[in-house]
């Protein structure tokens, strides 16, 4: 019988050694594994509800049509096609386009540089600027200046136009 | 004698005793400690593929309503909004300060970033260019109106009947205009 015991207690240094230290240990460490998830899957918690959060303040209409104004890309084509929009509807005629990327350095955001020439009616000028203002894109220009000729009485205007527009990123 | 020996015996099970109960104490232990871990390595795994979907839904709500991007736009659009110059406000404005296009007539106009306007015009009497300097003088969104040179454009019988001029004014959009004629002036 005091054998068996003393047999018992010699099985318990492999049992020590080999599961209960290693296991207690691993168990601690699974333990600050999962003290670390927790806070995680606490914080993901938090950023799901402020998006949620954020999702229906989006709702808001001040939100509608804001990517088309200021997409996250330049969007060259689109660009092209409202301004051919715009110079038609407003019986300016346009002769040629050239395109820059650049960066503004007050708003810190890519720009898209467009230089193109107009010519049309004198009385149609504020209407044009007015298009271009109102456009579904955001566009601006830095200055401007105009020519003025009559041809059969008619004041035409002649007009190199510098126009910007904004983007997220310099991409296309 | 007999109780010397019974004593004996009695003191004999105590280290049996301890040795049983530290066996089983450690069988037990060890048990516990497989037994936690296997709770542990459960908990571990939902709680991964918990987080796994949630960062599923962060993208998903991201990518549906485009947050991040939206609000960037929104962003940009009020600074841009403050930034652009609306030009046809600033020709529209000069229209109203000019308005009888007869007596004079622009044959140039710019306006650079800095409100400085720079026009180059047609009177069609001299005393039509010095009323230009009245008209500018009278608004309250122009100033500063300044001809650098009267010449005359075309002569009739009596002499000079068209006169051009330059001329350059600041305009200052953050005031109300008066609309004007040169019969007021």
């Amino acid at each position: 019988m005091k054998k068996i015991w003393i047999y018992a207690l010699l099985l318990l240094i492999p049992l020590y050694g080999f599961w209960i230290v290693p296991q207690n240990k691993a168990v601690k460490a699974q333990q600050e594994d999962i003290a670390v998830l927790q806070a995680e899957t606490e914080d993901y918690k938090v950023k799901i509800k402020q998006l949620s959060d954020l999702s229906k303040l989006l709702e808001n209409p001040v939100y509608d049509g804001v990517l088309e104004r200021i997409p996250t890309t330049l969007e060259q084509g689109m660009v092209i096609l409202i301004l051919q929009r715009i110079t038609e509807s407003t019986g300016f005629v346009f002769e040629s386009l050239s395109f820059s990327r650049g960066q503004n350095a007050t708003l810190e955001t890519s720009t898209m540089n467009v230089n193109f020439s107009i010519r049309g009616r004198e009385d149609k000028f504020v209407n044009f600027l007015e298009a271009i203002e109102k456009s579904p894109r955001f566009m601006g220009m830095e200055s401007f200046a105009y020519s003025v000729q009559t041809v059969n009485g008619i004041d035409i205007i002649n007009m190199s136009v510098p126009l910007y527009t904004f983007a997220q990123s310099n991409e296309n | 004698m007999n109780q010397n020996q019974h004593q004996t015996t009695d003191n004999k099970k105590w280290p049996n005793l301890i040795a049983a109960a530290f066996v089983l104490i450690s069988v037990g232990a060890a048990a516990f400690l497989g037994w936690q871990s296997f709770q542990l390595t459960q908990s571990e795994q939902e709680l991964k593929l918990a987080i796994d979907n949630q960062k599923a839904s962060l993208i998903v709500l991201k990518e549906r309503e485009k947050i991040g991007e939206k609000m960037k736009a929104a962003e940009l659009l009020n600074k841009a909004k403050t930034y652009r110059k609306d030009w046809s406000v600033v020709l529209k404005d000069i229209n109203q300060v000019f308005p009888k296009r007869g007596e004079i007539k622009f044959n140039g106009v710019s306006v650079d970033a800095s409100n400085s306007v720079s026009v180059q015009g047609t009177a069609a009497d001299i005393s039509n260019a010095a009323q230009f300097l009245s008209l500018v003088k009278n608004s309250d969104k122009m100033k500063n109106a300044f001809i650098s040179d009267i010449r005359p454009a075309s002569s009739g019988d009596n002499g000079p009947i068209n006169y051009n001029f330059s001329a350059t004014f600041d305009y200052d959009p953050n005031t109300q205009t008066k609309a004007l004629t040169t019969d007021e002036s």
